[in-house]
């Protein structure tokens, strides 16, 4: 007898429905699987006839075809597991056909009937749902994240008995053996940890942040070392406005792809925070393998990628980002295909402003402007071309380390930074910027538009600062936010002389005039 | 080619055997009379000649296995006039014109190479050194200082070495004086290559000098003979920024051998730059306040008080108005400017001095009226957040 029950697998970042076809017919026993698939789904056929067969439950000895469709898209992952034995139990007239119908079935099987977690349940679920289907049956482990699609009856089993109980079950006890997963509601709002009041002075460089963070912008930290330009950056998520639902449901899926989904809390509301350490590769950080898993930047999708001694890094594995910071996600081609996977995300980068750490200050520092600019032209062009804002964090005297004073805490600087996201958000309103840091040249009239006193000051300044004129579009970019910070309509003087400071401290003039 | 010439060339070539050493060549010209003789010399006489004279059976070894290999490959005519087309000159301690200054050093050099000129024996020199890494107050005094001695017609002497050697040269050649750069490589390479202006500048308006064959390589261990030639020459070192440990003392040292007055520019006690300066002060050097009282003391000792005094004092006068760093600043601005100091600080630092002051003002604010300063000129921003003091 010939049955068709609905799976589901990812493709990259991309999930389709699949329908898992089983038929019994006379001939040879054997069981036969088809629809291009990998190592581990073939395998799938002797995990469910041995589950089944420690079940109590016997294939006939008849010919099994399994087809999993469409068949011309290369199946990977051990979710076809229920599916397929489910299929077969109702091609045994087991189960009854009608009792499956419209429900979509993804787990793995142990030989002793167990049903074990799998990766990508959410976005498998997330298709699904936009496929117009309403219930779905997932590996107990994979509820949670199941359960965050609204419209989504999702039922948990953690063995595949439970299954043909609840199948074989009538309409009013179904409940009684697998209850739907009820949403609780969401757990109490993530604090402010770590929080910005942990960090003592600093006000420049916290002003820095709130403005990249506003704006989205790209930002550079530059102080010696012990200043405090890592507790600095792994304090950014807290001021970031928290997760939207749409937004949550995005990095939950990249995390559930990667099969990096925490299963006690698979949706938060916080930001991913992620700091490779130098070594890493550029394969790590864009995504690898034959079939790429999702990398370090696609995992800090809508969060933050922080890159500590930033110039440690080999200069091949930085000038991959140049890609996604452009286009907000990474592309990677392989035979079988080309894969995309989101990575909109701020890059954040610390690095002592010389060899030894110290400069500006000459009282410590003895390394030659060679050495400086050498060490600063370790980070390529069009890297620092990205990165709006830089900043650069002092040392802290260590009597204000004991004084025991409290910084701003992050609660009322996100404050500041939603009420900047706000009045974007009305500005861009029906087209395809968010933020300010989105803007190329070209918009700059538009948008950022400069009174007269304003295009004055700038030509004054670029005359007697010596500023190049790339500096120019990245300037009025942050004035723009800046203002937005202020809750000022147009951009005024004090805008651009603030913003010209955070692009002074990447330009490094070094001892100029000597 | 004249006689004069022909032994010069000779003298040239044995100034450029490798490993002789200016020992060996100064007793070999005693012995023969002339560089052309030992040219013609067969070589077993000079290695008995050498260890005759007390030279060590190896180290004679090593000197004659080097002269062996150098003396057929070096075309003693060629080669000279090669030297002369590209304008350098020298002259041997034999020869008149060679400066008198250098004489009474421990071991003058030999040969001196130059390009442009050499010192003139009546005019007053004063070696201006000091630390390569300099801050921002050192620029400010070695520019000052070269500058002001240069207008009063003293040639600043020096070793064109980066921070604050060249500064100070740079600064005496713009402001119409004369410099001469003493080089610890042969005068035909600029070293380092950052000071090209200077090179080109102290060879118009000075000269550039080494005890070195040209071709020789700049390296460490050359630069202390360097130094104690920059001693030589000048009558008095003023030093503008060093540290405790620092390559200048070497020169010092040197000039209090020879008995030359050393003068110090003081700086502050926190300052690791200006330690060097703030020892030698407590160990007698003079301290320079004004580049005049250096000036008029030189002159004293030159007897030359009479035609200058005035000038000197003039210049004093005009010093009054110029006093380092106090300028014409009015309302915020003047205010403002009491936070910041010679040395860049951060705008963080500066806005807590303001705040302790009792006065309110915001970070933005702050960095606004900072930005507007260093575009009126009144301010230097070093990076982007650091700020300082507009010195000249």
């Amino acid at each position: 007898m010939y049955s068709t029950i609905l799976s589901g697998a990812i493709y990259g970042m991309e999930s389709y429905l699949v329908q898992v076809e089983v038929d019994m017919s006379p001939g040879l026993p054997c069981f036969c699987m088809v629809g291009s698939l990998s190592g581990e789904v073939k395998e799938s056929g002797e995990r469910v006839r041995v589950a089944l067969k420690n079940m109590g439950i016997h294939l006939p000895p008849v010919h099994i075809a399994v087809n999993l469709s469409p068949a011309d898209i290369r199946k990977e992952g051990t979710a076809f597991d229920l599916p397929i034995a489910v299929g077969v139990l109702v091609s045994m007239e087991q189960l009854k056909k009608e009792e499956t119908e419209g429900i979509l079935f993804i787990g793995e099987l142990g030989l002793n009937g167990e049903i074990r977690p799998v990766k990508g349940v959410l976005p498998i679920v997330r298709a699904a749902c936009e496929n117009g289907i309403r219930k779905c049956l997932v590996p107990k482990e994979n509820e949670r994240e199941a359960g965050m699609i609204n419209k989504m009856e999702v039922l948990a089993a953690s063995h595949l008995q439970q299954v043909i109980e609840y199948l074989k079950a009538g309409p009013d006890k179904k409940n009684r053996v697998l209850s739907p997963y009820q949403k609780k509601e969401r757990e109490k709002e993530e604090g402010y940890s770590p929080d910005f009041a942990d960090i003592i002075g600093q006000e420049s460089a916290k002003r820095a942040a709130v403005i990249a963070a506003s704006g989205f912008h790209n930002m550079l930290i530059m102080g010696p070392p012990g200043s405090g330009k890592t507790m600095i950056a792994k304090r950014m998520p807290s001021i970031l406005p928290p997760l939207s639902e749409e937004e949550s449901l995005e990095v939950a899926s990249v995390y559930s792809i990667a099969g990096m989904l925490d299963e006690k809390n698979p949706v938060t509301r916080k930001r991913p925070f992620l700091n490779p350490h130098h070594t890493i590769s550029p394969y790590a950080l864009t995504g690898g393998g034959k079939r790429p898993k999702p990398g370090i930047i696609s995992l800090s999708h809508r969060g933050v990628l922080f890159l500590d001694e930033l110039p440690e890094f080999k200069r091949q594995t930085l000038d991959i980002l140049r890609q996604p910071l452009e286009d907000k996600k990474v592309q990677i081609a392989r035979t079988y295909g080309t894969f995309s996977y989101p990575a909109d995300f701020m890059l954040i980068g610390a690095m002592n402003p010389c060899p030894c750490g110290y400069y500006p200050d000459r009282n410590k520092c003895r390394c030659t402007p060679y050495e400086i600019h050498s060490y600063i032209s370790h980070l390529s062009g069009p890297i620092l071309d990205r990165i709006d804002i830089c900043v650069e964090a002092p040392k802290i005297e260590i009597g204000r380390l004991q004084s025991g004073e409290k910084g701003v805490n992050s609660r009322s600087l996100r404050e500041k930074v939603m009420a900047a996201r706000r009045r974007q958000k009305e500005r861009y309103e029906g087209t395809s910027f968010r933020f300010n840091a989105d803007l190329g040249p070209g918009d700059m009239e538009k948008y950022c538009p400069l009174g007269t006193e304003e295009k004055k000051m700038m030509e004054t300044m670029f005359q007697s600062l010596d500023l190049s004129a790339r500096a120019y579009h990245k300037v009025i970019k942050v004035a723009r936010t800046i203002a937005d910070v202020e809750s000022s309509r147009e951009i005024k003087e004090e805008h651009l002389a603030e913003a010209v400071c955070y692009y002074r401290a990447g330009e490094k003039v070094f001892d100029g005039g000597r | 080619m004249t006689v004069e010439d022909r032994e010069n060339a000779y003298r040239y070539w044995l100034h450029n055997v490798p490993e002789l050493g200016e020992r060996a060549a100064a007793r070999l010209v005693e012995v023969y009379g002339s560089a052309r003789a030992i040219y013609e010399t067969p070589q077993k006489e000079i290695e008995e000649i050498l260890l005759k004279s007390g030279w060590r059976q190896k180290v004679v070894e090593k000197k004659m296995q080097a002269y062996t290999g150098f003396y057929g490959n070096w075309k003693v005519k060629e080669n000279y006039e090669k030297m002369l087309d590209q304008g350098i000159k020298m002259i041997g301690i034999w020869e008149d014109g060679y400066p008198k200054r250098l004489k009474k050093l421990h071991s003058p050099p030999m040969i001196l190479y130059y390009l442009g000129s050499l010192p003139a024996e009546t005019d007053c020199a004063v070696a201006l050194i000091g630390a390569r890494e300099c801050s921002e107050y050192g620029v400010y005094m070695a520019k000052a200082f070269g500058e002001r001695l240069g207008r009063e017609g003293i040639s600043i002497i020096s070793g064109m070495a980066r921070g604050i050697d060249g500064i100070g040269q740079l600064a005496a050649c713009r402001s119409g004086g004369h410099t001469y750069a003493v080089l610890g490589c042969g005068v035909d390479i600029c070293y380092p290559a950052s000071n090209r202006e200077l090179y080109e500048a102290a060879r118009e308006r000075g000269g550039i000098l080494s005890p070195f064959p040209p071709g020789t390589e700049p390296k460490k261990q050359l630069f202390p003979y360097r130094n104690s030639i920059v001693a030589g020459l000048s009558d008095a070192v003023l030093v503008v920024e060093a540290r405790q440990k620092s390559g200048t003392w070497i020169t010092v040292d040197m000039a209090l051998e020879q008995g030359k007055d050393v003068y110090a520019v003081p700086g502050r006690l926190t300052d690791r730059l200006s330690d060097g300066c703030n020892l030698l002060i407590r160990q007698g050097a003079g301290i320079a306040l004004t580049p005049e009282d250096i000036a008029a003391e030189l002159f004293m000792l030159k007897n030359r008080q009479g035609e200058k005094k005035e000038q000197g004092e003039n210049a004093s006068s005009r010093d009054g108005k110029e006093k380092v760093g106090v300028s014409e600043r009015e309302g915020q601005d003047e205010e403002l400017s009491q936070f910041l100091d010679l040395t860049p600080k951060p705008a963080d630092a500066i806005l807590e001095k303001i705040r302790e002051a009792g006065m309110e003002m915001t970070l933005p604010q702050l960095l606004f009226e900072l930005v507007r300063m260093c575009m009126e000129g009144k301010a230097v921003q070093t990076g982007g957040n650091y700020f300082s003091k507009k010195m000249s």
